[in-house]
């Protein structure tokens, strides 16, 4: 089990890597750009999210990679995949072909049940790394942050 | 008896339980000021790279003229990215707007009547091309354009753009400035002020077809005369 939360940390910490590397990359204007596009927070949310959102991914996946705080990060991914999957709902019942900038703006992917359906499918991902953190070669237990013993403490 | 002292006296398991619950006491602090420092620079960060940061730059009068080929152009709209160079083979609609303008606030009803019948045919961009804020005081930013949109219910891709790139290139004196592009690059026509949907719409249905667009959108005043249209911040 250990290892296999390991490697599910590593897919899901290294796709929000790739997707948070991928924000930053454009700026804070495309991504602002991006979540206006939703139509849903306040204009005076929206400029400081579209700076915050690609770091926030970016800190949660490399937390993730290495296992640090993996219970409360695996829950708050689960939440941010949660509220995405809200969001792109909320795109496709009010027909609004607005790109989700998932990866950035250079991956145009239209609004759709199926996207919806991914991101709730990573939500229960992360929940489940939640459940059975921290796996294996995990900082957390190195530094005893998960409650079990850690490996230089048990001989 | 001093702190190691103590220690040393104290049961090993103890002791190394004490231990651990210092390190973890030092990693959480640690990590808050980290996050705490991010989050400062972030903040100032966002206000820095979403708001234009040289307002005496603003554009006035673009050198352009029907026929050249159009300046090439590329912003992240609220739809995703547009890049004219890759324009889907269409005619693109290019509005440059102020937030504080009436005329661009009530031409966005005409777009947006176009946008919802036309956007298949035609691609539209709006781009903010003030260097004033819907305030008329401070520097226009992104949230001012977001805003923007959410106040008029823009449905078309709107963009900010903090250089004013676009609106050096195309701004014709007053706002709102339109400019149709052909599938092939072309400058067909360059209005200035409100404009009537249904010229619009003639122009743009021209243009889709590869037929002859009326210069200047079929107003009285030769393009690229303003009409009502306050003068550039």
């Amino acid at each position: 089990m250990a290892l296999a939360v390991f490697i599910a940390r590593l897919l899901l910490g290294a796709l929000l890597l790739v997707a948070g590397i991928l924000k930053a990359h454009d700026g804070p204007t495309a991504t602002a750009s991006t979540i206006a596009g939703f139509r849903i927070l306040p204009a005076t949310i929206v400029a400081p999210l579209g700076v915050a959102l690609p770091y926030l991914e970016i800190l949660i996946g490399g937390y993730l990679v290495v296992g640090l705080f993996t219970r409360i990060v695996a829950a708050v991914a689960a939440f941010q995949f949660v509220v995405f999957a809200i969001a792109v709902g909320s795109l496709v019942v009010r027909h609004i072909s607005a790109n989700c900038g998932c990866f950035g703006s250079g991956v145009n992917t239209p609004p759709s049940w199926g996207h919806v359906a991914s991101d709730l499918a990573l939500a229960l991902f992360a929940l489940a790394i939640a459940r059975y953190a921290p796996g294996a070669f995990a900082l957390d237990d190195r530094l005893g942050l998960s409650g079990s013993p850690a490996p230089d403490a048990e001989g | 008896m001093n702190r190691s002292e103590r220690r040393q006296n104290m049961n090993p398991a103890r002791a190394e339980a004490q231990r651990k619950a210092q390190q973890r006491t030092t990693i959480i602090y640690a990590t808050l000021a980290v996050l705490a420092v991010l989050a400062i620079v972030g903040v100032g960060y966002a206000v820095r790279s979403t708001s234009l940061q040289n307002a005496a730059d603003a554009p006035t009068q673009a050198q352009i003229s029907v026929g050249q080929i159009a300046p090439t152009f590329a912003v992240s709209t609220t739809s995703g990215p547009f890049d004219l160079a890759n324009n889907g083979g269409k005619p693109t609609l290019l509005e440059l707007f102020a937030t504080w303008c009436p005329h661009c606030q009530r031409e966005t009803q005409v777009l947006d009547a176009l946008y919802a019948s036309d956007a298949s045919k035609v691609n539209f961009v709006a781009v903010s091309a003030s260097s004033m804020g819907s305030d008329e005081a401070t520097p226009e930013s992104q949230a001012d354009v977001i805003g923007f949109m959410q106040r008029f219910r823009v449905i078309y891709p709107i963009a900010f753009d903090p250089d004013l790139g676009v609106a050096k290139k195309y701004l014709q004196g007053g706002f709102p400035t339109i400019v149709l592009i052909s599938k092939d690059n072309k400058i067909l026509a360059i209005g200035s002020g409100e404009l009537p949907g249904a010229q619009l719409q003639k122009a743009m249905l021209a243009a889709t077809a590869g037929k002859a667009v009326d210069p200047t959108f079929g107003t009285a005043t030769p393009a690229p005369k303003a009409s009502g249209a306050s003068s550039t911040k």
